[in-house]
């Protein structure tokens, strides 16, 4: 099943007047329950491509169909509500709020999408516990290493069950044990629970894990390889 | 909401230095603006105070004409009869007959123009405070005949002292000039020297019978229960005595009074306004630096789905727990500086020429109501409302994708 189709998919930013094609049409479908990753050189893209995927930012042409919907024409409020809705995303950088809890951070999505309060705290602790944070739930991110955020922040992301998980670099800033502890949470999220992922990628462990690796050079897509792994 | 007031407070305290001054700023604020408000009240208060309680009172009913040209044949021909239309307002709380005229004094030494009020020693020290004003022997007595009260330091320039004759001469009601000797029962000392050594008090039947104007009296000095109500009861007691007499609040008699009052007070608002300004751009700053620090963080959070409302309610929040912490801090100060100075006061000694002008001593006690306290704290925090709003908008504002590239 389709989940997300991108129909030649156009960025250009502008430096004064002159033109930067970050992406030059790419064209790309992603079924439930994928676990792809994106890689390719800097300045290839692939920050770009996931932010339009994800609604962050404009595209200049092109079709972005999530879920039967096509979300290069949404207004900002309407991107909002999708990516609440539709869209969890880990950061490279974990970027959880400092000065809530680990817990409260989970809680924090459901917060904005109006979760009852004894129904938040269920729903957070039990995620919390799936990527092994039981022990951690009332540190505050300055408390948690960086492997712990980025357990937060995938609780965070998979809390409200998107259809989506975007992942930017997610293990960029972790060291290698840390980043395969966290690849196993998440492949066991894809293979268990069937969540979709996309994560952008430099690192070649990560891209060995996912079941179907995309390669961008200067905007394009120039390997898009299917594996078992 | 519950979740936004605990992150902005507890935003608040990621630089907790940076909030305590801005809080220390409102705070700074809250008792400036306090103190200057309990000042001029206590100023105003303390001078009006004085010379509605010497000799002014809240309300004068005269003859018309009487204000301005304060002879004796002016009068109120039946006191009883306005006596009886005024007596049962509400808002009266003592009324006391007075005659008043223009006259001389007369010691062996010297001789001086004074103002010669007869009152009657019944009535008087529920309108005045002449009797307790008295320092050396007694206050007049309707029984004691040719009894004359006079301040001390008339006394001084008279050469006269307690016990000693003098003689007093006006015009009496033919236009004849009248002379009687009296004898000093009593000095007083007030805070005015010019008040000393210009009003002397004889008993009202003296009065009457020195100007010959036996059963009439110059004025009524009312003292009223609510000086709040004083335009609302003076228009009362007009309506009820008719346009024969003039109804004079103090208001009326000493304009120039009234109008510092309402000088005072504009330039209080001027004051408050330089205050909040000062208030508003420290808010309007430090949201500034808040909001460009967590640049970055408020971008993840609409990335995240965060609503532009939320983000807005989020700064708000913030600005308004600093302004509450600030008005803590301010009212504490404000509570303890002002209860202080309102016990001690604030001595004017080096201004006591100037002061005592005015009929006041040399020590301001200010002193503030709690409905001014009220208007101050909600004044703060609508200013803080206000401030926040533009730096709260442009945090809704925020590129995601420029967020998530800030470092």
């Amino acid at each position: 099943m389709c989940l997300l189709e991108i129909k030649n998919l156009k960025k250009i930013y502008y430096q004064g007047k002159i033109e930067i094609p970050a992406l030059r049409g790419i064209n790309l479908k992603i079924e439930k329950g994928e676990f792809t990753a994106i890689a390719g050189p800097s300045g290839s893209g692939k920050t770009t491509l996931l932010n339009i995927i994800s609604g962050l930012d404009n595209p200049t042409d092109g079709k972005i169909i999530l879920n039967e919907k096509n979300i290069s024409k949404m207004k900002e409020s309407e991107l909002s509500k999708m990516r609440l809705d539709k869209i969890g995303f880990i950061f490279q950088s974990y970027n959880l709020i400092p000065v809530l809890t680990a817990l409260e951070n989970v809680e924090f999505i459901m917060l904005l999408k109006n979760y009852d309060a004894k129904i938040r705290k269920e729903k957070a602790l039990k995620v919390l516990k799936e990527v092994g944070l039981e022990n951690y739930v009332n540190q505050r991110p300055l408390d948690l290493s960086g492997g712990q955020q980025q357990r937060v922040a995938i609780a965070r992301a998979i809390v409200t069950e998107p259809s989506i998980i975007i992942a930017d670099e997610p293990t960029a800033n972790l060291d290698s044990d840390t980043a395969t502890g966290l690849l196993k949470t998440m492949k066991d999220l894809n293979q268990e629970k069937g969540v979709t992922f996309i994560f952008s990628t430099h690192d070649k462990m990560v891209m060995e894990k996912a079941n179907r690796l995309i390669i961008l050079r200067d905007g394009l897509i120039s390997e898009d390889n299917h594996k078992e792994v | 909401m519950k979740m936004l007031l605990k992150i902005s407070w507890r935003n608040i305290w990621r630089n907790p230095r940076r909030s305590l001054i801005i809080a220390l700023i409102i705070g700074i604020g809250f008792l400036g603006m306090g103190f200057s408000w309990a000042f001029t009240d206590g100023f105003f208060k303390q001078s009006i105070g004085t010379l509605i309680n010497s000799h002014l009172s809240h309300i004068q009913i005269h003859e018309n004409g009487f204000k301005d040209n304060q002879v004796i044949r002016k009068n109120i021909k039946e006191p009883d009869k306005i006596l009886n239309l005024i007596k049962n307002n509400e808002n009266i709380k003592a009324i006391a007959p007075r005659i008043k005229s223009e006259g001389m004094i007369n010691s062996p030494e010297s001789s001086s123009g004074v103002m010669i009020i007869g009152i009657d020693p019944r009535y008087e020290p529920y309108v005045s405070n002449i009797r307790d004003l008295v320092t050396e022997g007694k206050f007049l007595n309707n029984g004691n005949k040719n009894t004359i009260l006079l301040g001390k330091k008339l006394a001084e320039k008279l050469k006269v002292k307690l016990g000693d004759k003098v003689v007093l001469m006006a015009q009496d009601l033919t236009l004849e000039v009248t002379g009687e000797a009296y004898r000093i029962g009593g000095l007083y000392e007030s805070n005015s020297p010019d008040f000393d050594k210009g009003m002397v008090f004889i008993s009202l039947n003296n009065a009457q019978e020195f100007f010959g104007i036996t059963g009439k009296i110059s004025e009524f000095a009312i003292i009223l229960k609510d000086d709040k109500k004083l335009e609302e009861t003076k228009n009362q007691i007009k309506k009820l005595i008719g346009k024969e007499y003039e109804t004079l609040s103090w208001k009326d008699i000493m304009p120039g009074m009234a109008s510092s009052i309402e000088m005072s007070n504009t330039s209080i608002y001027i004051f408050f306004v330089i205050i909040l300004v000062a208030i508003s751009f420290s808010i309007i700053n430090t949201l500034f630096v808040v909001i460009f620090e967590r640049f970055k963080e408020l971008g993840i959070m609409k990335a995240l789905g965060t609503k532009p409302l939320t983000i807005f309610y989020l700064v708000m929040l913030e600005s308004l727990w600093m302004t509450i912490l600030g008005t803590v801090i301010g009212g504490f100060l404000s509570f303890v500086f002002l209860n202080y100075i309102a016990t001690v006061g604030i001595d004017f000694s080096k201004y006591a020429k100037g002061m005592s002008m005015l009929g006041m001593g040399s020590i301001i006690y200010p002193t503030i109501t709690m409905d001014k306290v009220i208007i101050i704290i909600l004044t703060i925090i609508l200013l803080s409302i206000l401030a926040s709003i533009y730096p709260a908008i442009v945090a809704t504002k925020i590129k995601i994708v420029e967020a998530l590239k800030f470092n």
